[in-house]
């Protein structure tokens, strides 16, 4: 009989299958990487909206760019797999602790304005802001390596936070604000963004060195997706 | 990889190990299968280790008593043989792996 240690090997490096390749990780560094060099070229609210508005869609989005990509690049050499959906429980969960973190971060806004009115509320965009941001945007990396039980995720997980605590207590010098909050989500999304781009690269490089495309057997006359 | 109806899975005592789920192939096989939604032959081939011939023979065994479902689809307007563990299977699997723990306690 297969030895357990070896099948929970075994359904280990099946459950981390699916992010193995790295490709996941890359789609993610690029567009981070991307969004952080734009906040450093253009109208920050805008830039910030754009970011909002792509880390909301991000699974809609680059999910259907990985599904193309492994099409091409993975599915050939390491067969095609469909990981287990994540439960509606975890789904929802995660919702209700953006929903608490998301309120909790307007809250302490509020407060700030009603205790020393715009001065309050700048210090909130200098201080408690970038780490509330982080916490947030911390929840789907968080996700992924509880799933997948992938270290390198629980990393991208802490780094938000943290980098938005550490910071404002750099005491760089900023012409307002606003400028202090969007800088230091700018470096916690260059980060992040450049960690992937690492990750992915070494893991693309080494999956695609590990696994050369599979011949087409003509017993099966299977393996059509050859192309590469 | 002929499919096949599904005849009715074998009856066993309590104390009988599955012969058919108590084979180090076929254990990897299911575990491979239990960890996701569907995979192709090839993605099983990888995770395995055996041979193509093998592992086509085994996965007509657990066919043949319904514990996988294979079925050629497209994904993507690609063709892949899929193949899917069907809930005979992962209860086959999960009183497995039961049965092994009572033993392994009287071991103990």
């Amino acid at each position: 009989m297969s030895n357990s240690t070896e099948l929970d090997t075994l359904a280990l490096k099946v459950q981390q299958a699916y992010y193995a390749d790295g490709l996941a990780d890359l789609f993610m560094g690029f567009i981070l990487a991307g969004l952080a060099a734009l906040f450093t070229l253009l109208a920050y609210n805008i830039i910030f909206l754009l970011w909002l508005f792509i880390i909301a869609l991000n699974p809609l989005i680059y999910g259907n760019l990985i599904e193309r990509a492994k099409q091409v690049w993975v599915y050939p050499r390491a067969g095609y797999v469909k990981p287990k959906s994540y439960e509606e429980t975890n789904t929802r969960g995660a919702l209700l602790v953006l929903a608490v973190i998301g309120f909790l971060l307007l809250l302490s806004a509020v407060v700030s304005f009603i205790l020393s009115g715009y001065s309050g509320l700048f210090l909130w965009l200098i201080w408690l802001a970038p780490a509330g941001f982080g916490l947030m945007i911390a929840i789907g990396p968080l996700i992924i390596a509880r799933k997948h039980h992938l270290a390198r995720y629980y990393l991208f997980a802490l780094l938000p936070p943290i980098i938005g605590a550490i910071v404002p207590w750099l005491h760089f010098s900023f012409p307002t604000p606003y400028a202090a909050f969007f800088t230091t989500v700018a470096i916690q999304t260059a980060i992040i963004g450049l960690l992937a781009l690492c990750s992915g690269t070494f893991l693309f490089l080494r999956f695609l060195h590990r696994y050369p495309v599979e011949p087409i057997d003509p017993a099966e006359g299977e393996n059509p997706h050859a192309l590469l | 990889m002929p499919s096949s109806e599904s005849p009715p899975t074998p009856s066993l005592s309590d104390d009988e190990l599955d012969p058919l789920v108590h084979s180090p192939a076929r254990l990897k096989i299911l575990t491979v299968l239990k960890e996701v939604e569907r995979a192709d032959f090839l993605f099983i081939l990888r995770h395995t280790d055996l041979t193509r011939g093998n592992l086509s023979s085994h996965l007509s065994k657990l066919e043949s008593v319904g514990y996988v479902t294979i079925t050629k689809e497209f994904v993507e307007k690609i063709p892949h043989t899929l193949i899917q563990l069907t809930e005979e299977g992962k209860t086959a699997l999960e009183r497995y792996r039961q049965q092994m723990l009572q033993k392994l306690e009287r071991i103990k």
